[in-house]
Parts: C-alpha cells; structure tokens; sequence
C-alpha cells in the first residue's frame, strides 16, 4: 500500500542544488550537547572549515558548507519546532576550500582508534532522522559489547528515496563506508538489511564486494521494517528491551548516508557538508537533490502554482513520522532525508469503536488506544495510520511520555 | 492554508463510516435471501428498523447536545442486524419499539458508539422477547407464511418427546438449511448469504477471523461430543449470524487476539448448553450478550502480557 508513494522520485538520479546566496547552519542539529561557534561575525570561513564545536562526548562538530563570510549568529526554528542558535553565512559562490583540511590513510590502512577520531572530526550523525552522533554509536561504554553492525537500507518510510539512490548509484562508497564503520564500531558480523522493494540495488552492493564481510538480509517491504527494533528482531532475531537501544542486545545499526558519508569524506577529506533530500509530494520539483546544509527548504522545493489557494501540509521528513512545518524558512539539516508536500483536510476525532486496528497494527505489541505502556512507543504513525475514527493516538502517546518523564 | 498537526502525516483512508458501509455491503445478499423466503414484509421490517434507528440516534444527538454521528452509519448497521434477527411476522411498531431500544438504551445511553456495553441489535432483540414472547416466537414458513417450527425448534421438542432416531431430516435438510428456505428470523435462515456477507467482509478485512473460528468451531465440537449433529447446529438457527456480524461487534468484544479466541469459545459453550439443555431452543443472542459483560475482563487478561 505504501509502495506507490515512493514511485514519484524512484527513478530520478540524485542531482546537486546549486548553493544558495545565504546559507542557515544551525549549530545543534543532532542529539546531545550543542556546538559552540569558533567564528565570529564578519569572519571569512571556506567550505569544510570547522565553525562548531564542543567538547562533551555527545555532540557533532558543524562546517562550512562554503566559503563566504558570517554575517551573523542568530536564533532560527528547526523542523521540530524549537529555535536553535544558527550561524548565517553570505555565500561568496567561490567554494574555496579550507586549506586545514586533512588527508586521511586510504580506507584499509585506517585503525579503529583511528575511524573513530576521523567520524567525530568531520560530524557524522546517524542521517535518517535521529540524528546521533556515530561516533558515540561505534564507541559503546565498557560493559557493553557489540558484536553485529547492520546497515539499514530499509528505508520504509512513504515517499523517502535519499538513500535508495545512494545505493543504486554509489554502491562502492556505501560499502566502503560500511567497512569503516564496521571496523570501528569493531562489530564481527555486519548484515546489509534490504527491503524487498529495493532488490535491484543488490547486485551493486555485490559487485563492490559487500559479500566479503556482511551478509545481505532481503526483508518484506513493511512500513516500519526500517525502525531499529524492527529491523534488529528480523535481521538478527534480537529483542530491543522496549526502553533500550539497540546497543544493549550487542548491535549498532547504520544508515545508509552515513556509510556513504563516512566514505566520501575519508576519500576526499571533506566533512560532512551536503545530504541526499528527497523531494517529492505535491511539490512543483519532485526528484532527490544534493543539499548543502544549511539551505533553506525554500532554496530546495518548488511550489506548486496553486500553492496559496489550497490547504497543504509541509512535512520535514517522512510521512509517517517526519515533522509538519509551517513554512518554508527552516534550513535542511544533516537529518533532514525529504521534504514532502501533502495535500491536507483538517480533521476531527471521532469516537473509539475499539476495531483493534491500533493493536493489531502495532510492531511492538502496544495498545495504543489506551495509555497503558505507551512510554515503549516509538511513534512510527501505523497505529493513527490506520484508525478509522483518525484519533490523534501518536499525539497521546507523545503526551503521556511528556508527562511521565516531568514526573521524573 | 497551512496545517500544522502530529505525524503520521498519511492516513490508510479507511474511515468508521467506510467500515460500517462494508458491513452494509455484506448484508445484502441476506437482505435478498431476506426479500426472496419471506417477501416484500422483510424490507418493510428492515427498512422500518433502519429508519427508527436513524431517528433514535439523531434524537439521542439532540437531547445529549452531542456532535450527530448518523454519516458513520453505526446506527443503520444497528437497525439492519436488529431487523434480521426478528421473526417475519412481527407488528412494524414492534420493531420500531425495539430498534428504538437498540439505539437509544442499549446504545446511547451508554454513551454511544465504542462505549456501549451490549451488543445494541441483540439488546433490542432481548428486549422485544422479553416484551412480547408470543409474536417473538411466531415463526412462519418461507413463501407461504404458514406457522410452524424452525428447525431447531422443532430439533428440541423432537429429541425431548419421541425416540431419539428421530432425525432432523423431516424438518430441514442441509440443502433448505443451506439456501435459507427454512422458518426462522429474517436474515439467518440463508447460511449462503451469510456466508457471502462473510467472505466479503474478511477479504477486506473489516472483521477478524478469529472470533467466528472460535464462537462456531467451539459449538462444532460440543455437539459432536453431545452425540449432535454438529453441521445441523452450525447452518440453522442465528449461529452464523451471530458468529459472522455480532460476535465480533468491535464496541462489545475484545480487542486482544487471545481474547477474541476466548469470547468466541465463551460464545460457543453458552450457546451449546442453552440450545442442549436451556428452555430456549435457540442460544445464540443470549451467550453473545452474556459473553459481552466479560470484555472488560478479557482485555485486562493481555494488558500486560504483551
């Protein structure tokens, strides 16, 4: 039922958006501490300079997607919502390069020690949404052991097609970068986790040699087989405690553009500094486009012509569990994997008529009609996808972890 | 307009509406067969049904100063199953009583859909039996509207007054009990329809397989054990019906599978034991709603267990 969705931009090869004359680099675009800015206004920066940075362990570092100059520091809203400290930079369209870059060993002379200085320096975050830093993922506390890497190439969100390019059109980076991660999160055994919808990538991953450590994993195309504790119970039959992470059954999970990421920047020495955004909906320019961070969506998306006169809604993200946003000025961040925009009615709850759609539809075996153990929900939407009274249970389940954890 | 609200941001689409609509759909071949046995009375009776139905939710909308929920047409459903459960030959204001009570009791007061406790249709049919007994049980034969027995009427004074040989063959064969040409209420003599009605409505996946399974397969094997025949019980009387459109009502049963499997066994052992033992020949309205007070008991069994 999802598959339909994706068909809009399937096929459209990931294409570089021109850089736009100011770019919005938020300095907190990932799980953990904020970075701190290292430039100041009227500073000239280069592309890949490091202009953000801290020293807690849970933090990413932030670059200059291009050279240009700062013309400020300002507070900007993020998809979520919240305002966030963001640097706005005036871009020079030289993209002269920082010449501190680095010059990394070639991908099979890299130590652990070594992939795991290299991923915290250039700001890798898990790029399907959460946006943790890798480098805290692959770099597991002591009592914890982690045997298994998987790389989710399910990407099961409606719509999304970001990384299902990358691995069609650069099969040899996300191995490489597979490799790395694999050797620096010291995993043993790697499994690549494919949806079946997705199967014609496969014979890329295999040419680029993905078979000589990992084993692929072909999964039914199931919305959310690409939610970690899905994804880990069927590739490697673990169970996720419910408020655990995967890390606590001994197995780290990767995404695709970060694999593809962590490679192109030890090739190039380049940090993170663009992503793969789908755009797609009723926007005017559905395809898969090469962002810069820091672009705002109105920089990215096309809209439609009859954009002022009809309801719509502007999802950061995938349908099922991306952010609505209420306007075009947000910049795309490292997590930001589609921009969609949907056609929109408002819509009232109706009464429970206790179908059981919700329980039966839950991955994790919640009852999502009642409140009762709804701290585990991982807000996937199947529940609310399917009520045929459209209650607002993700919204109930978000306020009652709220609640419980003011508790707290 | 821009709309700011909670992921998911895409909804399947399926609304109550569209399922009680499905519900509707499937009734239909039991309506036909309805029309076909026992005439142009079967329409009067279900559309009079329907109709009151109609009224007393929207009434009930009024009095409770409520939003109006007629366009989910749970109210019609409501009327429609009460109709088929009633014997073709009642008054037309009987029926307009009883649907009246569904709707507006049972249901309603209750606090409407999803809250209500009992199962409306078969409340409104308890109350019109308890109300008038004797044109509740006046059962009349299709085509000619002659009084008479239904099968299992018939099964149950048969097995207390002659000797056991007697077989149920003079009263009904498969083949009439099949195709519906039998006495009884409006919509159950036709396991064919039902059966329809059924299929359809498992295909689209409006009702879960397992409280049938369970409520007919438990029935199925008591009797086989009680020495029975076990297809006789399963094609006559309102067992179909019930097991098919009422045993998984979604307001008045579980919500967990396992308690599904138990609701439908409760049902099956509660009809078994009144149609074996019970002054009634027929058991399946009163182990439906009898099996409907232990829901909040069923679910509580799986809350935690998951």
């Amino acid at each position: 039922m999802h598959s339909d969705y994706k068909k809009l931009t399937r096929d459209s090869a990931v294409t570089a958006v021109p850089a736009p004359e100011y770019l919005y680099v938020p300095l907190a675009q990932h799980i953990g501490a904020p970075a701190k800015p290292l430039v100041a206004k009227g500073e000239h920066v280069r592309r890949g300079q490091l202009i953000g940075s801290t020293d807690a362990f849970v933090t990413a570092n932030v670059h200059s997607p291009v050279s240009g100059e700062v013309v400020e520091q300002l507070r900007i809203r993020n998809p979520q919502g919240n305002y966030v400290e963001a640097l706005k930079i005036k871009n020079d369209f030289q993209d002269e390069l920082d010449p501190n870059l680095p010059h990394y060993a070639p991908p099979s002379e890299l130590s652990t020690e070594e992939l795991r200085d290299i991923i915290r320096e250039i700001g890798l975050v898990g790029m399907g949404g959460a946006a943790f830093p890798t480098h805290v993922k692959v770099s597991p506390p002591r009592d914890k052991k982690v045997d298994t890497l998987i790389l989710n190439a399910a990407e099961c969100e409606p719509y999304l097609n970001a990384d299902y390019r990358l691995l069609l059109e650069h099969p040899e980076e996300v191995v490489t970068g597979l490799r790395l991660l694999a050797r620096a999160a010291r995993a043993v055994w790697v499994v690549a986790a494919i949806e079946d919808n997705k199967k014609d990538v496969i014979a890329g991953l295999k040419a680029s040699g993905i078979e000589e450590f990992a084993r692929i994993a072909v999964l039914p195309s199931v919305y959310p087989t690409g939610a970690e504790k899905v994804l880990v119970k069927k590739t490697v039959g673990r169970q996720v405690p419910p408020s655990g992470l995967p890390l606590d059954v001994g197995v780290v999970v990767a995404n695709v553009g970060t694999a593809y990421q962590l490679a192109v920047s030890v090739r190039t020495g380049l940090p993170l500094l663009e992503r793969v955004v789908t755009v797609s909906g009723e926007f005017a320019n559905p395809g898969n486009y090469l962002v810069r961070i820091g672009t705002l969506y109105q920089d990215v998306a096309g809209l439609p012509e009859n954009y002022g006169q009809k309801d719509y809604r502007i999802v950061s993200g995938g349908p099922m569990m991306g952010f609505s946003v209420s306007a075009l000025d947000i910049p795309v961040t490292k997590a930001t994997s589609g921009l969609i925009l949907l056609k929109a009615r408002v819509f009232t709850e109706a009464g429970c008529i206790r179908c059981a759609r919700c329980v039966d539809a839950c991955p994790l075996g919640l009852l999502p009609y009642q409140d009762r153990g709804m701290e585990y929900c991982m807000e996937c939407g199947l529940c609310a996808f399917v009520c045929p009274a459209r209650r607002y249970l993700v919204q109930n389940a978000r306020q009652y972890k709220m609640a419980l954890r003011s508790k707290k | 307009m821009k709309i700011l609200a909670v992921s998911p941001h895409l909804h399947s689409g399926v609304t109550t509406r569209i399922l009680m609509r499905d519900v509707l759909i499937a009734l239909t071949p039991a309506f036909c067969a309805a029309v076909y046995f026992f005439g142009w009375r079967a329409a009067a009776l279900t559309l009079t049904c329907a109709t009151t139905a109609a009224l007393a939710e929207l009434l009930a909308a009024k009095i409770f100063k409520k939003e109006n929920n007629i366009q989910d047409l749970s109210a019609v459903v409501t009327g429609v199953l009460l109709a088929f459960c009633l014997p073709p030959s009642l008054p037309l204001w009987m029926a307009a009583l009883g649907s009246f009570f569904a709707v507006f009791v049972a249901k309603e007061l209750f606090g409407g859909l999803g809250c209500n406790i009992f199962n409306p249709a078969l409340s409104g049919r308890a109350f019109l039996l308890a109300s008038y007994a004797a044109y509740m049980t006046n059962w009349t034969r299709p085509f000619d509207a002659v009084t008479t027995a239904t099968p299992l009427a018939g099964a149950a004074i048969a097995t207390v007054t002659s000797a056991a040989a007697q077989s149920f063959n003079s009263l009904a064969s498969y083949k009439e009990l099949f195709l519906g040409a039998v006495a009884g209420s409006l919509g159950e003599t036709s396991a064919l329809a039902l059966l329809l009605g059924a299929a359809y409505l498992l295909l689209r996946r409006v009702i879960d397989w397992r409280e049938p399974f369970s409520y007919l397969a438990s029935v199925a094997v008591i009797m086989f054990l009680a020495g029975q025949d076990a297809l006789f019980h399963l094609l006559s009387g309102g067992l179909l019906l019930g097991a098919f459109f009422m045993a998984n009502d979604y307001a008045t049963t579980p919500m967990s599978t396992r308690g599904k499997l138990i609701f439908g066994l409760g049902c099956g052992v509660l009809t078994s034991v009144i149609r074996l033992w019970g002054g009634y020949p027929e058991g399946v309205c009163y182990s439906i709603l009898i099996m409907n007070m232990f829901v909040p008991l069923i679910d509580r069994l799986d809350e935690h267990k998951k």
